[in-house]
This record gives C-alpha cells, structure tokens and sequence, in this order.
C-alpha cells in the first residue's frame, strides 16, 4: 500500500483514482436521492394546500351596485358552487394571479398596506404582495444597492419624490405613460399642482403621486388663547399675541415667552418651541423653511423669484446668500427656546414630544402631527392644536440689486416634495405593479390613507377630493380641527408660486452636506456665516463631480424653465 | 503507478473557493475601485468606473478636512476607551482571581451579558438612556440634585458619551480573557515571590504583568482594530453629531459609499483606514513576537 495512503497529515494523503470516483458517485447518488425525496414531498405537501380541480358550468349575471356597474359570475361545480364578483372593464376576474409583487418603504407608508390595502388588492387581482420595511436612513441605500447590483427584489418602490433626480433621471425607473395609456388612470385632473410636479421628470411621469408634502406651523391655541397669558404678551412685546404668527419675528417672540415655564399646570417646565434639529433625520428641512422666506423674493420662477437653491445661469449655490445667512441666524435664535434635548430631535423624537408630551407652544413639522394629533390614542393635544402656513420674513434678500428689501415676504415650499410610488425597470412583473399603485392612488383608497381612518399617518392629502371634510370627522377628525388643516394644506399646494423641493441626481448627498454644517451650527461649532460658506463649497464640489452643464440642464427642467 | 488524488485538499477546497469570493475577490475589486471614479449620480444606470490613478487618494489627503476630522475623533476614541477597558478588565479579573471573592461565578456570567447584546440595539437602547429630556440617566442625576447632562446636544459630551457606551460593552471581552490568562498562570513564580518577600505591587508588576504580556498585546490589537472601526454606536446613537462631532471614519465612509455613492472614493477611504490599521496591527505584533 501506498504510504502517502496512510500519512496522518491530511494535506499529504492521497487517495486512488477509482476510489475518488466511487466516493464522488455515492455523493451525487445521496443528492439525487435527497432531491427526489424532497420533489416529491414537496408535490404533496403543495397538493393538499392547493384547492381540489372543479368541474365548472358558468353562468354570468349582471346588476348594478351603487355607481358602477358589477358582473357576477357563478360558477356550478360537480363538488363546490364558487361565486366572483368582477368589476366591468377587468379583462379577466382575478388577472394577476400567481403573480408576486415586493413593495419596499419606511414602516409608516407600508402602514395602509398592512391594514387593508394589501388584502383587498390580492383579493381584487389574485396576487400577492410581500411588504419590505425599511428605516428611512436605509431606504435610499437599499434601493440603489438593489438596483446597481441588478437583483431587481423589489418591483414597487414608495420614495420621497426628491429622489426621482437619481431614480429616473439614473434610469432606474418605469416610465408610466405607457401604462397609463393602457390602463388609465383615475382622476389625473384631482392631483394638486405640487404634487404632480414632485412625481414628475423631464416632463413625463415616472411615478405617482402617494402623499403631499409641506410644512405647517402648528401652535397650541389652547395656551395662545390664554387671556392671563396674552396681557402678559402684550406688556411685554407691545403688540397683541399673534395667532397664529405672521414672521419669524414674532415667532421668536412667542417661543421666548412661552419658554422654560409651566404654561399648561402640569407641574413640569415647558418651552416654546420645537422642531426637527437632530443630524441626519431631515433637519435642514427647517432650516429650508426660513431660507424660503429671508432669500427668495415671492414670484413665479425667474432667476431672481421663486427660485431657491441654485443660479439659473451658473448653477452657483444660493444657500451662502446673506438672506439664507439671515435664515440660520434666526434658526440659531429660535433653537434657544427649545427643550434642552432638541439637538436629538429626530422626526420621532420630535412628534413624540409634541403630540405624546405636549412640551412646546410652537412646532414644525409636516401634516403628520395633525393626524397623530388626532389618532394617537397617547396624544395630549387632541383639539388644542392650530396650523398655519409657514411664517413669512419682514425682509428678503434680493439677489440681483445685492441689498434688502424691507418687505413682508412669504412663500410656500412644499418640503420633502411628498412620496412618489415608482415601479423598478428590473420588475418582472411591470403590469401587476402598475395595477397595485394605480389601485393604491385612486382617490376611495388613498382618501382613506390620508385621513387616516386606518390608523396609519404617513400619507398626507394630495389630491382635491381628499379635502372633503365630512370624511375626515368620520375618521375621527374634529369638524373645526379638520376644517382649518385642511384648508391650509390646500392653500398650500395649489399655490402656483409654491417653491417645490430640489429633485436634481445627487440631492441626497447635497441635503447631507447642508445638514452637516446646520448641525455644526447648531452645536455652535460653527458660526451661521461659516457654516454656510462651507455648504455652499460642498455644493459646488458636487455639482463639479457631476457635471455642471448637465446638473444646470436638469435643474432648468426640473423648475419647468426652458 | 495509478494516479493519486490529494484529498486533503479535496475537503479544504469549498472553503478555499468561499475565501476566495468573498474575501480575495472583494479586496481586489475595492483596490481596483480605489483608482477609478465611480459615482452613481453622475450617470446612473449607464455609469461606470473611469480610471483616474491616485485621484482620490489625493484628494482624500489634500482636501478632505471632514475625513480627517472623522479620523482624529476614531483615534481618541479607540485611545481612551480601549485603555479604560483594559485597566478596568485587569483590576476586576484580579479581583476575581482571589478565591475569597464570594459571588464571582455568579458575577463571571452576568457581566457576559453586555458583551452578548448585539452593537446596534445596544445602541438604541443607548440612545434611550441618554435622551436629555425623557432618558433614565438624567432624570436620576436630577433626582439626586446634579442636574442635566447634555449627552447627545454638547459636542465633547457626546464624544464621551459614545466611549462610555463602548466601555460598557467590551469591557467584559478584557475581563474575561485576562480573567482565563491569570487562572492559567503557573503558581511557582508567586510562591517563590512570596517567600522572597515581595508586596503585592512587585508581584503586580514584575511577575503578573510579564506574564501576561502575550495575552495583553493580544487583546489589545483586537481591541484596538474594533475600535477603529466604530459605526453601530454612531450609526444608532448620534448620526455623527452634534455638528460633525461623533462622526467616525467608518461612519463617513459608509455615507460616501452608500449614501452619496461615491464607490471609488469610498474605497480609497477605507484603503487609507485601513492602511493605517495595518501599520499599528504590525507594530504590536513584532511587540508581542520580541516578548515570546
């Protein structure tokens, strides 16, 4: 015998050729076995879940229900009698069946699916859908991780419509003309403005509308009311307590008065302001709020007015003008009438301490403190909350003529740009897809999403007819609470000077630049001048790694600017 | 003479093939990527990596004052907490290494259970402690009259913050490793002390500490190379603020390369990082050979 055959050190040993082949074809004869075995139990076990074949006799009635018209068919089997009921104009009754969809998103936008819309599409199209929750930090990464790397996991993707720069404007996304074409889809007229303008790139749609966004001003009028405490404001700032406030002046002015005291007789200090401050969790969202209305001169979209973030000639950075400058000073001011740890206000963190702890008179935030308001069982300002549009500034910063103008000026800006529901271009299931958001869009659904009669506060209004108040009380609305937030949401959105949020290839890493240099301001790491000044370079050096000439092509467009 | 197969590496092979996927293949990959551009925004689906030489490690050394800064913290970080956790392993494994202490079995196991949390809801948990204005740690400083701590909203304050989160977990990993060091020492070294003389701080310092020398370097670099790589506690406690305070090389490499996705400039990032590490792990490996 061969010694190597019996040499103890494993690396040495050597076996001979027809013993090799013999262990090597009992390895394959085992996973041949195994996978026989496994086939047929699984043949089986699929048998006795799958339901029994019928033999069927058809017999088809059609009445009318409510105000469309219903096709049902009865189905006579030799072992079972199955009813559907189809709704005219589906082609077959349940068209997508066997078909499988993944959705990803943050937990609260998945949140309506979770509760009812995803059964009731599957029980409408016969296919499935898998939910994939995703915190907010991750969701871009995750969904540029799947799309660079071609896996295609996901066939419907809800994102916040700044990301359509890198979504569509990559290639990454179905364009949906085509199945709107095919398909239709319901009221396209019934959209806000804004919000089909955020869903929207190089002048196609490449997503849907799936929730409005902007920024209320949102006080408590139950201690702003307060006679006791409006003398008090009167004494001491010589006008009467605005309500709600007009400038970020007097914004300043209540939060300073309403700060570090018991107002509310709960035996604990309150403050007089909050709002979303912590790095990395939307904060320079707020600081956008004041640029609005200290840098851009209200108007329709010129060089000079209603334009907010770069120049429409050189793509220079607006966000180092004195007005912006002026903005985070205010922002800088305003920070020291807040609760001590508003550093770690994340949107969490902040809405449960507005809503759940009621620990400032003044908040930013955007509609889904209203409906938490109202629908969080936890919440502590059901009905003592007003809502305003943002402040406007008593002077804005003209750009062109290099000096102040000492005027009011306010403008709307609908931050965040709202969530847009998109399909992947890897979907293999494009028709499904388009099906499921067209379903989850049309105003019955997404009414009930916006309203939050399901719970869920993710979705806020974007279309006219989700403005209808008496729906809103029967989701447990107060009528004059919903009335007044309503109203000013729609002001909001219909404004056709209203500033839409930046949606140009690279935002995510401009808006974290600019929230890396607030948070060092807010730290006071950094002054207002110098931290801007540094956000500003940021921005050049990305628009720099991009291409200048073609992020100003695509910032023309995406403004409408030709 | 028939043919023979070496088997040996027959059953090392699948490992083999493993190592090769997903370790050799990623490092040379992210190396080649290193000297390239490759950022998604700028072509999206059609993009792809353009060779540009030592670009981006020069303007990772040149104009990158934000990496730096992320660097600077990553060391005074891994410096002080690395250092405290030792000296608190060795004086609680020392402890414990007197049979007279009562209740150290129980103790040994419990103290395991930092250790067995995973980083990321250590984090959370963390992030809920330190909360300036609902967190349990304030509201006991304030019941015993020493006021609020601005953990997360004061810049110097919060890099502690974070050291203090990582002391809490890891020391453990010190104890227990010198713990099973010291009950492995040979006791004819100590006897011999004792009948010389010796006071306990001679016997501490030349019997104890030499001996334990190789186990020390061990956990020392291991420590060490965790350190430099800190993210959870970054990631779920502090995002890298207040400001750009707490943000850790890692966690600025993680934003280049998977929120902006700059993948070669991410890469030439971690390569500098990683460069860095290489140079301190070899340093304390020729240590510890010198002491064998």
């Amino acid at each position: 015998m061969n010694e190597k055959e019996n040499d103890p050190d494993i690396l040495k040993k050597k076996i001979s050729r027809r013993a090799a082949l013999s262990t090597a074809g009992k390895i394959a004869a085992g996973v041949v076995i195994a996978g026989v075995i496994a086939g047929v139990g699984g043949y089986y076990a699929g048998s006795a879940a799958a339901p029994a074949k019928t033999t069927t006799l058809e017999k088809t009635v059609t009445k009318t229900v409510g105000a469309g018209t219903v096709t049902k068919t009865v189905t006579t089997t030799v072992e079972k009698t199955v009813e559907k009921t189809v709704t005219v104009g589906t082609p077959t009754a349940k068209p997508y069946e066997g078909v499988k969809l993944t959705v990803v998103s943050i937990d609260w936008l998945l949140c309506p699916l979770k509760k009812a819309h995803k059964k009731e599409w599957e029980d409408l199209a016969g296919g499935s859908i898998e939910l994939v929750a995703v915190p907010y930090g991750a969701l871009y990464e995750k969904v540029m991780t799947d799309f660079v790397t071609k896996t295609g996991a996901y066939d419907v993707i809800v994102y916040p419509g700044g990301w359509i720069g890198d979504f569509a404007g990559g290639g990454w996304l179905e364009n949906l003309e085509p199945y709107m074409e095919k398909y239709g889809y319901p009221l396209k007229a019934d959209i806000l403005p804004a919000c089909r303008k955020v869903a929207e790139w190089g002048g196609k749609l490449y997503s849907l509308p799936y929730d409005g966004d902007c920024h209320l001003l949102y006080y408590r009028k139950d201690v702003m009311t307060n006679p006791e405490y409006q003398d008090e404001f009167k004494k001491k700032y010589g006008y009467d307590m605005p309500i709600p406030p007009k400038t970020w002046d007097q914004v300043r002015d209540v939060a300073e008065f309403f700060n570090g005291w018991d107002w509310d007789g709960d035996g604990e200090d309150e403050y007089g302001i909050a709002f979303i401050a912590k790095r990395g969790t939307q904060a320079q969202w707020t600081l956008l709020d004041l640029i609005a209305q200290y840098n851009v001169i209200h108007g329709p979209i010129t060089n000079y007015t209603g334009n907010m973030f770069f120049d429409l000639e050189t793509m220079e950075p607006l966000i180092g003008e004195p007005g912006a400058v002026e903005a985070l000073k205010m922002l800088a001011e305003l920070s020291k009438y807040a609760p001590p740890g508003l550093l770690g206000y994340g949107y969490s963190e902040f809405r449960e301490a507005y809503v759940k702890g009621g620990v400032a008179v003044i908040g930013i935030d955007w509609g889904d403190v209203g409906i938490m308001e109202w629908m969080d069982p936890a919440s502590v300002v059901k009905g003592k909350l007003g809502y305003a549009k943002l402040p406007g500034a008593s002077k804005v910063w003209d750009r062109k003529n290099k000096k102040w103008l000492e005027q009011y000026n306010q403008n709307n800006f609908a931050d965040f740009g709202g969530w847009c529901i998109g399909i992947s271009v890897l979907s293999k299931n494009k028709e499904a897809a388009y099906d499921l958001i067209k379903y989850l869009t049309s105003p019955e659904v997404s009414l009930k999403d916006a309203s939050g009669l399901l719970g869920c506060w993710g979705n806020n209004p974007y279309r006219f007819s989700h403005f209808d108040v008496d729906e809103w009380v029967k989701a447990g609305f107060g009528r004059e609470s919903a009335e007044q937030y309503l109203s000013v949401i729609r002001e909001i959105l219909s404004d056709p000077y209203c500033i839409n949020d930046l949606k140009i290839p690279g935002r995510v890493e401009y808006y974290d630049k600019l929230d890396a240099h607030l948070a060092e301001c807010l730290a006071g790491t950094a002054s207002p001048e110098d931290a801007l000044a540094a956000a500003k370079e940021d921005w050049e050096k990305i628009t720099d790694s991009l291409g200048r000439e073609k992020q100003l092509k695509l910032y023309r467009a995406s403004l409408g600017v030709t | 003479m028939a043919k023979r197969i070496p088997v040996g590496w027959l059953f090392i092979l699948p490992t083999i093939i493993f190592l090769l996927i997903m370790t050799i293949f990623p490092l040379i990959w992210s190396l080649a990527l290193a000297f390239c551009s490759w950022k998604l925004a700028k072509g999206g689906i059609e993009s792809h990596p353009e060779f540009i030489g030592l670009g981006n490690f020069l303007e990772a050394i040149n104009s990158d004052k934000r990496y730096w800064s992320a660097m600077g913290y990553t060391w005074l970080y891994t410096a002080i907490a690395v250092t405290i956790e030792f000296l608190l392993g060795l004086g609680l494994a020392i402890l414990l290494s007197f049979k007279e202490f009562k209740g150290r079995k129980l103790f040994r196991i419990a103290y395991l259970v930092p250790m067995a949390c995973p980083p990321l809801g250590v984090a959370f948990m963390w992030r809920l402690l330190l909360h300036e204005d609902v967190g349990v740690l304030n509201k006991i400083l304030m019941a015993i009259g020493l006021g609020r701590m601005r953990w997360m909203t004061d810049p110097w304050t919060a890099r502690f913050a974070l050291i203090m989160v990582d002391i809490w977990q890891w020391t453990p990993f010190m104890f227990l490793a010198l713990l099973a060091a010291l009950q492995a020492l040979p006791v004819e070294p100590y006897e011999a002390a004792l009948i010389d003389g010796a006071s306990r701080w001679q016997i501490l310092r030349y019997i104890t500490l030499p001996m334990l020398k190789p186990v020390i370097t061990t956990i020392l670099l291991l420590r060490t190379i965790d350190c430099l790589k800190l993210f959870d506690y970054v990631y779920g406690i502090t995002r890298g603020g207040p400001g750009l305070s707490t943000e850790s090389a890692s966690y600025y490499i993680y934003l280049v390369g998977l929120s902006y996705f700059d993948f070669g400039y991410a890469s030439a990032l971690s390569y500098i990082l990683l460069i860095m590490m290489l140079a301190l792990s070899m340093v304390l490996i020729l240590r510890l050979r010198r002491g064998l």
